[in-house]
């Protein structure tokens, strides 16, 4: 996409989430604190010089909890969304380039995933599986059904072209095919659907985090942050409102790019509005 | 007769869903890290349980058995509403959530209220003026909507309705007032998205040909959207209400734990933190056959709606 042709909000997204990013990456440079220094007589802080958002109830430095708050579940989001894509797009393209028993074996199998409550079972295989794999478990076996699906479609429609037929007639066994000419096919889908699914998967992990069943205390991170001050944010607002400012922004500018994409692909495919 | 015959197909499919919901509740259990026997035996205090207690608890539970058999065992059980006791309170499961379903379900209902209403007006406001500046700042302000987490927005909500301006009730289910911002917060994102999606399905109609008929024909703009294009656009919007469903049941978990409304939701979490599997267990039956009814109502509503369902085809 050319500079010139972006509307302003997606423009502005795009430098929104580019910061974000780049004060992640940059945390320890940027951060004046320790976002880890408990400092117990400086606790409940109002914003002043030293602490610019103020502290929260043990002392710690919010600023500097803010800026390092995206390191670990951006990441996260970013390997959960993939490898829940990876899943679907290797069930999908299974389903949908060999057809027959195998799709019906594979369309039964998803239907059974599609039948449960998604956000439910996250939270309860969160829960039950411990740690940082189990958030990313819980998310990938709750979100790769609908990208399988719409693997699956693509797939077959690809398969009926012309340019296939042809190269089975030139000798392409079944893997090179797949491999080397019909996932390629699939990448703008794959970039549109990649940006919608990694907004949710952002909250996703917020929530997980918040609940206590992703990252954990003391971690840094905006989800954490926001369920540690349940209890204290009456006496410093900032401490809800400064982490749940960032988790909205990215996810918003992540949302409004996925949109500008969408528009400039121009994908008119009902399977590919996922809302 | 074409409807009933299409309904009894649908529940026929279900049939491998409600089995695919059992087996993985029973598989959680056993995928599940930490010995239960041990975890009910040490649950009291700290005495190490002696090795002939271990046994006559394993016995009573029945974890001696094969997986398969256990599984069948558990099946039985289950189908018949006996979940056993929890392994925390000892008090019945089933009991615990037929007391607590119908909160979650009328938070999930006034949800869906909420998503259905509101994201279908905001989406006809978007669709009848387009372009316009109403339509930008609404199309602005749904993206928004999307983007908030439902927990965040619970707890922005509770500092402002209740102590603030101590309009609402905070803690606790008193009442209807009780059930609005938990239902609010659930539903704030599937609004967005149900009102983006109805601005879209609109315009989409208004391409057709029947609406430049209509126009043709002298109609007002806005008379066009509301009686030639909206019957249509109702269809594609229709569809997505069982993934509306799903996100709402699932954000009516952490809804019902930020507000302290006594759901199967709240009493799921409790159960997840001190591992007490029987109730999450039986929280995953439940939430999927709830899940599975209202699809399944949606379905027929559907079907009801557009008759060209009824010829056999089905739009997925």
């Amino acid at each position: 996409m050319k500079i010139k042709e972006m509307k302003v909000g997606t423009m502005i997204a795009v430098i929104v989430l580019a910061g974000i990013i780049l004060m992640s990456v940059f945390a320890p440079l940027i951060a004046p604190y320790d976002p880890l220094e408990v400092n117990i007589k400086n606790s409940l802080q109002q914003p002043s010089a030293q602490h610019w958002l103020g502290t929260d109830a043990i002392g710690r430095d919010l600023l500097s909890r803010v800026i390092y708050g995206g390191r670990q579940s951006i990441i996260l989001a970013v390997v959960a969304t993939a490898l829940s894509m990876l899943v679907g797009l290797i069930i999908g393209v299974i389903a949908g380039y060999f057809g027959g028993v195998v799709d019906m074996v594979i369309t039964s199998f998803s239907s059974i995933f599609q039948g449960l409550p998604g956000t439910s079972m996250m939270i309860v295989v969160a829960g039950m599986v411990p740690g940082i794999p189990g958030m990313i478990v819980a998310i990938v076996i709750t979100s790769w059904v609908g990208f399988s699906r719409i693997v699956r479609g693509e797939v077959m429609k690809i398969k009926q072209e012309k340019f296939v037929e042809g190269l089975r007639g030139l000798g392409a066994g079944n893997l090179r095919i797949v491999l080397r000419h019909i996932t390629p096919n699939l990448i703008s889908n794959i970039i549109i659907i990649f940006t919608t699914r990694i907004a949710r998967v952002i909250l996703s992990v917020a929530s997980l985090s918040f609940l206590g069943l992703g990252l954990q205390p003391p971690t840094p991170d905006w989800g954490v942050m926001i369920n540690e001050a349940r209890v204290h944010f009456r006496s410093n607002p900032l401490l809800i409102i400064a982490p749940g400012a960032f988790i909205i922004a990215i996810s918003l500018s992540v949302n409004v790019i996925g949109d500008a994409l969408r528009d400039k692909l121009d994908v008119h495919k009902d399977s590919l509005r996922d809302y | 007769m074409g409807i009933v015959k299409y309904i009894g197909k649908r529940v026929l499919t279900l049939i491998p869903v409600l089995l695919g919901i059992t087996i993985l509740a029973f598989i959680l259990n056993c995928m599940t890290p930490g010995d239960p026997v041990e975890m009910i035996l040490t649950r009291d205090g700290d005495v190490m349980p002696t090795q002939e207690q271990i046994d006559i608890v394993t016995e009573r539970l029945g974890l001696n058995d094969p997986y398969p058999i256990q599984y069948l065992k558990w099946l039985k059980n289950s189908l018949t509403g006996e979940f056993g006791q929890s392994f925390v309170t000892n008090k019945s499961i089933s009991s615990e959530m037929v007391r607590r379903l119908p909160y979650t379900l009328k938070i999930a209902v006034l949800a869906m209220g909420f998503t259905v209403v509101m994201g279908l007006g905001l989406g006809i406001l978007m669709a009848a003026f387009r372009d316009s500046w109403v339509d930008r700042i609404l199309r602005s302000l749904t993206t928004i909507m999307l983007s908030i987490p439902g927990f965040w927005l619970a707890i922005l909500l509770i500092f402002l309705f209740c102590e603030k301006w101590q309009l609402l009730p905070s803690s606790g289910y008193s009442g209807f007032a009780s059930l609005l911002l938990p239902s609010f917060s659930v539903a704030c994102s599937t609004i967005g998205v149900s009102a983006r999606l109805t601005r879209t399905s609109i315009l989409d109609e208004l391409g057709r040909q029947y609406i430049t008929v209509a126009k043709a024909k002298g109609l007002k703009n806005k008379a066009v959207v509301i009686r030639h294009a909206l019957p249509g656009a109702l269809i594609p919007i229709m569809t997505f209400l069982g993934t509306y469903f799903a996100g709402i049941l699932g954000g009516s978990t952490i809804s019902e734990m930020i507000f302290g409304i006594p759901g199967i939701g709240s009493y799921a979490l409790d159960a997840v933190k001190a591992k007490d599997f029987p109730v999450i267990q039986a929280y995953v039956l439940y939430t999927g056959l709830v899940y599975v009814a209202a699809n399944l109502l949606i379905d027929i509503l559907y079907i009801v709606v557009n008759p060209k369902i009824r010829v056999g085809e089905k739009a997925e």
